[in-house]
């Protein structure tokens, strides 16, 4: 059995790379963060035996003792780590000359969310990772995280945070791939937003469709590189960003 | 010239502020930024390396130890930046600097497997940094990220590079405005070298 655990699977890419998983034949863990948001139910109620619902905020060590538990109930190791969850928030508070003053406290929940909470969950699942075949662990990062290309003048919080993501994931891999895991780093494209019913808010005609920058993952995260050692950040289209 | 130094906790920050002294500059640091009506150089010194922040992937995880070191390495030098603009405003050099690392905080670079929290927190402080400078250039200001090379690099002879690093132009052709190093977002160390993102 080949199983993989997905942070943020609520709605959007996660949900729908756990639809491509399914469909891979894997049993798929998917975390569960938003209150008001059934559409990994109606995935669960369409795959029984194989999609469980974990609740899973990564930002919380005690929440992910109780997602560990949970899975280990299901499956005694797991072959791939998709780390989707993140925070995005509004651009308020995070700029320099804006109108509101910077807010310390939501950069360090930005921080904690999108790149604590993913260098936590490996820990805590190491164990069950390192029983797996694949080990495979893959992260969605942004093409804002990249200080090279970065012509933003404001709203630095999120980038930064995606950045400090690179940067936990950078360490991940100098410390694992020895060990034989591999890693990817994905920038998803700019993304239309899930609604509760399923839904795609488009505010914009450039955007794309979660599921298809998902499909446009599968094969990054499924497949095999000759040159494993090398990190880096790759799009949707296949082209690699600079960090 | 006046000079402004967040704090002078580290070896550092206190022979880059006897550096500064011995040559004629006015130099004030910690809560004096009030006190300052006009500002020539900022320089950002927090670099703190937290005990407790040496963990790798492997071992128990102290996530809290990893926020202090985000409050410490990557909050407070932007809120400082921050509060000391209009003092910076003023002021005819407008040349903002910051601490870091290149060795543990490039993502190109790093072979480190802990020091997680410090490493994040400085990643992330270049990024921050950059898009306050691309606010900021267009109106004059000049950024500096530098890299003592703690425990390489004896802090009088860091202080002597970040003196240079911090008060001399970069290359500027009045022809082709393309053609100025001022406009690129470079870390440098205290032996010269750049470093990658
Ligand atoms: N959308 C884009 O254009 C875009 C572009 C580049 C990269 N990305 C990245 O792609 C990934 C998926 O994006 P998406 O558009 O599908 O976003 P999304 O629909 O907002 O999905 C991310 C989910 O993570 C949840 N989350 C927030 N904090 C969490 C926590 N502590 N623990 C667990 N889950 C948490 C969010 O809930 P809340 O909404 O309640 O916070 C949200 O449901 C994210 O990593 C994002 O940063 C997105």
């Amino acid at each position: 059995m080949k199983t993989v655990l997905i942070t943020g699977a609520d709605r959007g890419l996660g949900l729908a790379l756990a639809r491509e998983y399914l469909k891979l034949g894997y049993t798929v863990f998917a975390g569960r963060f938003l209150a008001d948001y059934a559409l990994l139910d109606d995935l669960a109620a369409e795959n029984p035996g194989r999609l469980f619902p974990v609740p899973l905020d990564v930002s919380d060590p005690r929440s992910i003792d109780s997602a560990y538990a949970e899975v280990s109930r299901h499956a005694d190791h797991l072959d791939v780590f998709v780390s989707d969850a993140a925070y995005m928030g509004g651009p308020e508070n995070s700029r320099i000359r804006g109108e509101e003053k910077i807010d310390p406290a939501l950069m360090c929940k930005s921080v904690r969310v999108n790149a604590l909470g993913p260098l936590l969950c490996v820990h805590r699942f190491l164990p069950m990772l390192q029983a797996g075949e694949e080990k495979r662990l893959c992260f969605i990062s942004s093409e804002v995280s990249s200080v090279a290309l970065m012509l933003r003048d404001g709203d630095f919080r999120y980038c930064m945070s995606k950045t400090a993501l690179n940067m936990a994931v950078r360490m991940m891999h100098n410390a694992l791939f020895p060990a034989g895991f591999t890693f990817r780093l994905y920038q998803p494209g700019w993304m239309r937003r899930q609604m509760p019913d399923g839904s795609l808010y488009n505010r914009d005609d450039r955007q794309i469709d979660p599921g298809f920058s998902a499909a446009r993952a599968m094969p990054v995260f499924t497949g095999r590189r000759a040159d494993e050692g090398r990190l880096e950040l790759v799009d949707y289209l296949g082209s690699v960003w600079p960090f | 010239m006046i000079a402004y130094l967040t704090n002078c906790n580290s070896d550092f920050a206190r022979a880059l502020r006897e550096r500064l002294l011995r040559g004629g500059h006015e130099v004030y640091a910690g809560e004096a930024l009030s006190s300052l009506s006009s500002l020539d150089l900022f320089v950002a010194t927090e670099d703190e390396r937290l005990s407790g922040d040496d963990f790798t992937v492997r071992e128990e995880i102290d996530p809290e130890i990893v926020m202090r070191s985000v409050e410490e390495n990557l909050c407070a030098p932007i809120l400082a930046l921050e509060a000391a603009l209009p003092a910076l405003d003023k002021g005819t050099l407008k040349r903002v600097c910051f601490i870091t690392s290149g060795a543990e905080a490039s993502v190109n670079w790093s072979e480190k497997t802990s020091g997680y929290g410090y490493a994040m927190a400085k990643a992330a402080l270049a990024q921050a940094a950059r898009i306050c400078c691309n606010r900021l250039y267009p109106e004059g200001y000049t950024f500096r990220m530098f890299d003592p090379l703690v425990g390489r690099v004896p802090p009088e002879l860091a202080a002597a590079a970040a003196e240079e690093i911090f008060l001399c132009s970069r290359a500027y052709d009045p022809d082709n405005l393309r053609r100025t190093d001022e406009a690129r977002f470079v870390l440098r160390d205290a032996l010269g070298r750049e470093w990658p993102w």
